[in-house]
């Protein structure tokens, strides 16, 4: 009797001290900027996490299982325990219950354990390699405690068994307060209740960064409080898996970003202490030790380096792969928007671009006027008010590239084939500001977005077509915040419809070579939008060589957030990595989808695969059409 | 840093050479960042025109914090107002030439005219250091072509007319451009006079561009041309009709690229 006393004791005491940790850390995440919340998001939990978040763990069985075992075990354990014990109740039938859960938990951790013995490299050790064994005890406790009856139970087995339980408890109630390794079950909860993003669990690929409110004097993220306190919450809920880390091209490149470390830095500085206690992979090329954070200081650089901020291409690898649902790319963007617009510390040519979008509303400094010369000899119709057209083509800053024109004149063709109703926006086009944002401008983002939905209202079409996913995403994704509504189809999804409808004629494509698609991350993970441009190439009768990253896990480019233009130094360059990956296949040909890709796969040195855009296999079908 | 001496830079209204669209003119951006490198807060940025002038945004983002806008008389005469506000500086600071107007390069030259200073022209770097005395000088880095760069003192006050390519960084920053001010001056009546320079404005001719085929050769080439004398090469089309001449000509062409069709 007097043992079942004392796990009663022990109970309510680690409830109070669990509490208290709590509380604290519930402080912490509060310092944080307000936040929209409902808090009918506490009662969607079950759901966002048995079906979105397992969604992504299930991605890997072992540890999906694993922690199945685990969780549910010590879950159901610790409710079990809550009613034995904490009520008082002193049920032997409960006790076999707590047995029944102990022993699925210890299995569980049996699993942790093996895997822990040899870990993949992605995976942090440090507090996170005690765990097995703290959670081991708490399940040896329980075992002892309820296996053996209390009338034969020895002082000594007891005292063991109460210690092993005292461990346990320990990293369980102590440990989430202070900040250890279990705090990722109560941060995780709470961030699938409060998630910054909640429609991304209503099945919406929620990608658009949300506007600052700049007239507030709103510039972004300078220290660790000025983060949403749902997103402090957010980064308290890592664990550590490295998932991020895997599929992070800067990582890949040795430019110095990890994804998980910037998240475990931004936990130092949330908890103002510094990096040292970090035991995964470093940034690339940064020693671990030597940066701190507080709540209300800067976090560039004494906590991250600017390099590591601009090192993100924004592809949102991390976001897909991160089986707690963390926004990685929000946080960047955020830090990146109060280096920008407070003290506009940006590296590389960037400055220039964004000097030059501001005062020719072209990245490149271009005449507007010049913006669609590709198309002079074309008879392209420019659209004007009060002329109204099906299908307004806008072209993106890859009207200006030589190379890339070739893929603009080639969905021209297709269009002029399918007879569609179509007409450009001539030197009425002005960038969409979307590179401007990815740099953290969000002032001449919102200033170009303004300028934009005016030509547009003043335009009469029915939908947008773009080749670029980046004029895509900003148009379809980004301009409803601030009152611009269009339907924006990208150019492979038009085509694959006008082929559908039977509007266009292909022919059987002469490409002959093994060919390989690459997802552009603004069309594939921005959009979801990976099926049409397979349907197309299917139509033109080639088939795909998948490479072993593709669809919404595809490897990116390289070519997005602003990275060609900070241009941060790595050990390899991102696009080359992308071309062994087409290698790997064995493909001759890599089929794009975007001005952005093309450039930096075109850029790639030494013999490779060919670049083509899939417009250009889609014209070039035309000809060989009987 | 407390300074003993002060410091201004001129800013003027800056257009895109291709959009036309208004900016920070580069020349005096850069000459303002110099400044700011010398004298930190101290720095003054003044302007002679309009305070309205949609240009001085672009000097607030770049870290201009107050500028000074003086109104020009009906003269028009940017020389005399300045001289007239600025004779108690020490250093002032331009840029090489203005984007708008006509750019002429010469208001630094007028302005150490008017307040009868030393000028220096083409200038990289300036560093005010303390002289034997209680006075201070100037350390100039000067740009000379061909790489050459070459230093040179001299004693307050004067007028620094800042070569475009100074090794300043320009930093854009949107919330500055929301925290600065335009202070805006009297009209100041203005006694001294400056001659101005008289311009005739005339449309530029344009002339036919003469095409030249690309040389192609190889070096090796290239030298057996030089070494040994022979006839230059190339075909005196005497034969055939009009349009075999024409046919000629337009092989010609195309073989060196100068037409596309």
């Amino acid at each position: 009797m007097s043992v079942a006393v004392a796990v009663t004791v022990l109970f309510w005491v680690s409830v109070a001290t669990l509490a208290i940790g709590l509380a604290r850390r519930a402080r912490l995440w509060r310092t944080g900027r307000e936040a929209d919340v409902e808090w009918a998001g506490l009662l969607a939990v079950p759901k966002r996490y048995f079906v979105d978040l397992h969604h992504v763990v299930a991605r890997d069985p072992y540890i999906a299982n694993t922690h199945i075992a685990t969780a549910g075990g010590a879950f159901a354990a610790l409710v079990l325990v809550a009613i034995n014990y904490g009520l008082g109740l002193y049920a032997p039938v409960l006790d076999w219950a707590i047995l029944l859960a102990a022993g699925v938990m210890l299995t569980g951790v049996y699993f942790v354990w093996m895997r822990r013995r040899h870990p993949p490299l992605r995976l942090s050790g440090g507090a996170w390699n005690r765990l097995p064994y703290t959670l081991a005890a708490f399940a040896l406790g329980l075992a002892l405690l309820t296996l053996v009856p209390s009338q034969t139970l020895s002082a000594g087995i007891a005292i063991a068994a109460l210690a092993l339980l005292l461990a346990g408890s320990a990293e369980l109630a102590l440990g989430i307060g202070a900040g250890g390794p279990m705090k990722h079950a109560v941060a995780g909860l709470l961030h699938l209740a409060f998630h910054p993003r909640p429609e991304r669990f209503a099945g919406v690929r929620s990608t658009a960064l949300s506007p600052l409110k700049l007239s507030n004097h709103d510039f972004g993220t300078r220290k660790p409080s000025d983060f949403l306190w749902t997103e402090l919450l957010s980064f308290d809920a890592c664990v550590e898996c490295g998932k991020c880390e895997q599929s992070c091209p800067a990582f890949a490149a040795g430019q110095p970003l990890n994804p998980k470390k910037l998240i475990q830095d931004l936990v130092a500085g949330l908890s103002g202490s510094n990096d040292s206690a970090y035991a995964g992979r470093p940034y690339p090329g940064i020693p671990i030790g030597s940066h701190h954070g507080e709540l209300s200081a800067a976090i560039v650089p004494k906590l991250i380096e600017a390099e590591t901020v601009w090192s993100c291409t924004t592809c949102r690898a991390c976001v897909e792969e991160c089986p707690m649902l963390i926004e990685h790319v929000d946080a960047i963007v955020g830090m990146r928007r109060s280096l920008n617009l407070t003290q506009g510390e940006v590296p590389g040519t960037a400055p220039e671009t964004l000097s030059n979008l501001r005062e020719t509303e072209t990245q490149g400094g271009h005449a507007r006027a010049a913006r669609y010369n590709w198309a002079v000899d074309l008879d392209v119709p420019i659209i004007e008010p009060g002329k109204p057209a099906d299908l307004l083509l806008v072209a993106g800053e890859g009207a200006f590239d030589m190379r890339y024109q070739r893929t603009l004149r080639a969905l021209v063709k297709l269009l002029k084939a399918a007879r569609v109703d179509f007409a450009v926006l001539g030197e009425r086009e002005r960038d969409t500001g979307d590179t401007a944002r990815r740099l953290g401008d969000e002032a001449t983002f919102q200033s170009f977005a303004k300028r934009n939905i005016e030509t547009f209202a003043s335009l009469d079409f029915k939908r947008i077509v773009t080749s670029d996913p980046h004029v895509l995403h900003s148009l379809r994704n980004e301009y409803p915040a601030l009152g611009g509504k269009y339907t924006v189809i990208h150019h492979t999804a038009l085509l694959a419809e006008l082929a559908e409808q039977g509007k266009l004629q292909l022919g059987k494509s002469p490409e002959a070579r093994a060919l390989t698609y690459h997802d552009p991350c603004y069309l594939g993970r921005y959009n979801g939008e990976t099926e049409a441009p397979r349907a197309l190439l299917r139509k033109l009768g080639i088939e795909v060589r998948e490479m072993q990253r593709s669809g919404l896990r595809g490897r990116c480019c390289g070519g997005g957030g602003g990275a060609p233009l900070t241009d941060i130094p790595g050990k390899q360059r991102i696009p080359d990595i992308r071309m062994a990956d087409a290698r790997d296949v064995g493909a001759d040909v890599i089929a794009v989808a975007c001005p952005q890709c093309t450039a930096m796969l075109e850029g790639v040195a030494g013999a490779h695969a060919e670049v083509l855009d899939i417009a250009e296999l889609a014209a070039a079908s035309l000809e060989a059409r009987p | 840093m407390s300074n003993a001496f002060t410091v201004a830079a001129l800013i003027s209204a800056g257009r895109h050479p291709v959009s036309g669209a208004p900016r920070a003119c580069r020349g005096d951006a850069v000459a303002m960042a110099l400044g700011r490198r010398m004298a930190g807060d101290g720095l003054r940025v003044v302007h002679a025109g309009a305070a309205e002038e949609p240009s001085l945004q672009d000097y607030l983002a770049l870290g201009a914090g107050t500028i000074e806008a003086l109104p020009l008389d009906s003269s028009g005469d940017a020389v005399a107002t300045l001289a007239a506000h600025l004779k108690n500086v020490d250093i002032i600071l331009t840029g090489s030439n203005a984007e708008s107007g006509a750019g002429s390069g010469l208001l630094p030259y007028a302005l150490a005219r008017a307040l009868a200073r030393p000028v220096a022209g083409n200038v990289l770097d300036a560093r005010v250091q303390k002289t034997a005395g209680e006075g201070w000088d100037v350390e100039i880095r000067q740009f000379l072509p061909k790489g050459q760069r070459r230093r040179i003192g001299c004693a307050l006050p004067l007028v620094i007319a800042v070569h475009p390519r100074a090794p300043v960084q320009l930093k854009y920053a949107y919330a500055r451009r929301l925290s600065g001010r335009i202070e805006r001056f009297p009209e100041t009546p203005t006694d001294t006079c400056v001659a101005q320079p008289v311009w005739t404005v005339e449309t530029a001719s344009r002339r036919p561009i003469r095409l030249k085929a690309r040389e192609t050769k190889s070096g090796h080439a290239r030298m057996q041309a030089a070494v040994v004398a022979e006839a230059k090469g190339g075909i005196v089309a005497f034969e055939g009709s009009t349009v075999d001449k024409a046919q000629v000509m337009l092989n010609y062409l195309r073989e060196h690229r100068l037409v596309d069709f």
